[in-house]
């Protein structure tokens, strides 16, 4: 696919006991919010970020969650080849998931 | 780093002890332009680093000026002058700051050749022997020496000419190339010439003490737009062509209202040698279009999330089109530069979306247009005036 045609869906789960404030802006934005890494585990940087200032939080309760739907997330200066991204929040990963850039 | 020289014990003849003093202050240059350029497209990125465990002062304004910290060479090995620095101003008299531990200043010098230089591979590289600038008289602050490839549009042209007709081709081209100027030269002369480049430069900011940190990161753009200098309208065209995506471009509409009216007929251009007595205003036109784009903005379903996604719910597309033209965060720690916190009642746009930019923000226009115009940018810096100021050339 082209890297104007990427897609995909993040999902923030709360595995605490209490009630977790989310900041929509820090989870929705990709510069912000997606690590991408080349085949060689080269970080990809990502275009300028929001600018920072109006937090738009929400409340995830617990075993709760909140998916988030990214698009065009991968810059359209990177070149073909293989990619992996994986969702960031705070201190929070997800697993790598591959994808292919054409 | 080096010895400085400093008081010792004298009690034996002939013996001058000295005390070795690490500077911790280091300075890396790089190319910021494509492989081969034009001499007045020539730009360079040197990033100060203090790579000590202590602040170390250093003045950052005195040495944007390229004259006072870049030696060139040409290709024959000879030293290239600079020209003069524009006059000090209030920040350059002002003292050096501290520079904290590991923090790093990034710094850009756009068009310090001549426009009209000769072809070749020109040296470069950063030197001061001055303190404030993070030298000193025995221990100067340098950069390693790196090359520059310079090439006229015509001297890139012959050199695809088959080698057989090469001679011919070079001494037909040359004529054509000197004709060319001559008629350019005369027309912006007689203030009727229309210039027209296309700008595509390579920008990286790295943001620290981001609060919340999710914002500390390094991020990289190409702020890519079209200058047209149209001397006989007496107006400087910025246009940054957009093709949409998720989005049509009657619903995009208020992203042209807000980015228009953000960057448009605030500053002028004095850089025009007298052509019209009170500059050429800078204006914005941001074009949809569905091919030859210099960017992809996709719609995003909330608010702005990025310089390349954009919602309908903010008008923090006039910050985003600041990028494209260009410009850095002005917000929390960007390339060791401290801005304070985003959204700053009283910040620019690079701070706050909400408010108009400064005439700081139009350096890379104005740098296209003087090279376009042929005048060196160091010798015109702060050529960019507010549209309510006279430019003042006399």
């Amino acid at each position: 696919m082209r890297a104007e045609d990427t897609a995909a869906e993040g999902v923030l789960v709360n595995t605490g006991t209490e009630p977790a404030e989310v900041d929509l802006v820090e989870l929705t934005s990709p510069s912000l919010a997606l690590e991408v890494v080349d085949d060689q585990g080269r970080p990809v940087l990502m275009p300028p970020p929001p600018t920072p200032g109006r937090p738009e939080m929400v409340v995830v309760a617990p075993g709760g969650r909140r998916s988030v739907a990214f698009r065009a997330f991968v810059p359209p200066s990177a070149p073909p080849g293989r990619y992996r991204v994986r969702l960031r929040y705070g201190d929070a990963r997800s697993g790598w998931v591959d994808l292919k850039i054409a | 780093m080096g010895d400085c020289g400093a008081a010792g014990d004298l009690t034996q003849p002939g013996v001058r002890p000295r005390v070795l003093v690490v500077s911790p202050l280091s300075v890396t240059l790089e190319p910021i332009t494509r492989e081969r350029v034009a001499p007045g497209d020539a730009a360079v990125e040197a990033t100060v680093v203090n790579e000590g465990d202590r602040p170390d002062l250093f003045h950052e304004h005195q040495v944007r000026h390229g004259s006072l910290v870049l030696q060139v060479e040409d290709p024959s090995g000879r030293r290239v002058l600079l020209p003069p620095p524009s006059p000090p101003d209030e920040r350059d008299l002002g003292p050096p700051t501290p520079l904290a531990p590991r923090a790093s200043v990034t710094l850009r010098y756009v068009g310090f050749l001549d426009a009209r230089r000769d072809s070749g591979r020109y040296r470069v590289r950063w030197f001061s022997r001055h303190e404030e600038l993070g030298g000193s008289p025995r221990a100067p602050l340098a950069s390693d020496w790196i090359v520059i490839e310079v090439a006229h549009r015509d001297i890139t042209w012959t050199d695809r000419t088959p080698s057989f007709g090469g001679p011919v081709f070079r001494t037909f081209d040359s004529i054509r190339t000197w004709v060319r100027r001559l008629l350019a030269g005369i027309l912006i002369w007689l203030c009727r010439a229309v210039l027209e480049k296309e700008v595509d430069r390579y920008i990286t900011e790295t943001i620290t003490n981001g609060t919340p940190s999710s914002w500390n990161n390094t991020y990289a753009w190409n702020a890519r737009f079209h200058v047209r200098v149209d001397q006989p309208q007496q107006r400087v065209v910025v246009t940054i062509r957009i093709r949409l995506s998720g989005i049509s471009p009657s619903s995009a509409t208020p992203w042209v209202t807000t980015a228009e009216t953000a960057w448009s007929n605030r500053f002028k251009d004095c850089a025009v040698l007298g052509c019209a007595s009170n500059g050429y205003p800078i204006l914005l036109a941001l074009q949809y279009v569905t091919s030859g784009e210099h960017h992809t903005v996709s719609f995003s379903p909330s608010r702005t999330a990025h310089m390349l996604s954009w919602g309908l719910t903010d008008t923090d597309q006039a910050h985003e089109a600041g990028h494209m033209l260009g410009n850095k965060e002005e917000y929390f720690t960007v390339d060791g530069v401290d801005y304070g916190p985003g959204r700053q009642p009283g910040g620019n746009i690079m701070n706050n979306p909400a408010n108009p930019p400064v005439a700081a923000h139009y350096w890379l226009i104005q740098a296209t247009v003087d090279t376009l115009l042929g005048i060196n940018y160091s010798l015109s810096g702060g050529s960019t005036r507010s549209v309510n100021m006279p430019c003042g050339y006399f």
